[in-house]
């Protein structure tokens, strides 16, 4: 007899979310919605690409660590690269780089995903 | 106890800085107690979504008002037409500030009305008063150091209600209070991670950090 599956499907390659404009309070709800559907049909493996993300504020800090909190609590990591100028001083001056990886290009952070 | 909405971070800022043995507060400076009170009522704006920040100001989102009676009165005058401009989040942090001590009195008149604690007044030798809060309900206050001391004490990616306590309890030192030196010189780089994600929070720090030097300049030239 088969040995029934227990572990949860895990796609080859990770889910890409590209993060386009800003990143702040009239942004994040939808944002933060369509990353826990990710996460709620099974995605484990997360990147929120900002090579269009020209402005973060607060709440958009808030959010990616609620996502990355929330992922983390799915057994999943999520990360981010591409980082533009604004959205990098904001992840340097909050130190959001110890809870969240980042990383340069897309591919860099496919491999810190699958390797 | 009457079933309560969630507590508003300046409530369990307070109940973290309240010494259950003996219902009076950890000691303090009044300014730096001002200070914190006035970073926690601006991040429970943001929690609400009604304010947001860059790395040097606050933002009005939202004017509409949160229906909690201790920040309202504090939101309304920041949608006002000339402050409605972007402004330095010193500036707010210090606007609140000088209203330190009626922020808390009203959080504490909530905490009393869904019966967390109570109001003791004493007075000693007949002439000086004392003020004590004696807890009722320590749930609140038990759940809410178990959950910063989760976020310090362990490596997970914390939530940003929390991370906003343990700024707050951070900036004004209350950590020495609530673990032992021994866990405190263990979790002291995590704190420092964790306090620092906020950026309200690293605001405060750096006020209650110029305040705690004027002080002790000031007794040094004594």
């Amino acid at each position: 007899m088969q040995p029934a599956l227990t572990e949860a499907w895990i796609p080859a390659e990770p889910d890409v979310m590209e993060l386009e404009g800003r990143l702040d309070t009239s942004t994040a709800p939808a944002v933060e919605e369509d990353a826990r559907l990710c996460i709620q049909s099974g995605a484990r493996r997360m990147v929120l690409d900002c090579r269009n993300l020209f402005f973060i504020s607060g709440i958009g800090l808030q959010t990616i660590l609620t996502l990355a909190h929330a992922m983390q609590k799915a057994g999943g990591r999520l990360i981010l690269c591409n980082l533009q100028p604004q959205v990098r001083e904001m992840v340097d001056a909050s130190g959001l780089e110890d809870f969240v990886p980042v990383y340069e290009g897309q591919s860099d952070a496919f491999l810190a995903l699958t390797g | 106890m009457t079933e309560h909405p969630p507590l508003t971070i300046l409530e369990e800022f307070l109940l973290l800085a309240l010494d259950d043995s003996t219902g009076q507060f950890y000691p303090l400076a009044r300014s730096t107690f001002d200070c914190a009170s006035a970073g926690a009522i601006l991040m429970d704006l943001t929690l609400r979504r009604r304010i947001d920040n860059d790395l040097r100001h606050i933002f009005v989102v939202d004017a509409a008002p949160t229906g909690n009676p201790v920040l309202d009165p504090v939101l309304q005058p920041m949608t006002i037409a000339p402050v409605l401009t972007p402004k330095p989040i010193t500036y707010w942090l210090r606007q609140l500030a000088d209203e330190g001590e009626a922020l808390r009195e009203r959080a504490l008149r909530q905490l009393e009305a869904h019966g967390i604690l109570k109001r003791e007044d004493k007075k000693i030798l007949w002439m000086f008063g004392t003020r004590r809060y004696p807890i009722l309900h320590q749930k609140e206050q038990r759940e809410a150091k178990l959950r910063i001391l989760g976020v310090v004490l362990r490596d997970d990616i914390p939530e940003v209600h929390d991370i906003m306590l343990v700024a707050l309890a951070h900036a004004c030192g209350l950590f020495r209070h609530i673990l032992s030196d021994h866990e405190l010189a263990g979790a002291t780089a995590r704190i420092e991670a964790v306090a620092q994600m906020d950026l309200i929070g690293q605001a405060v720090a750096k006020a209650v950090g110029e305040i705690e030097t004027a002080i002790a300049m000031a007794s040094g030239f004594r």
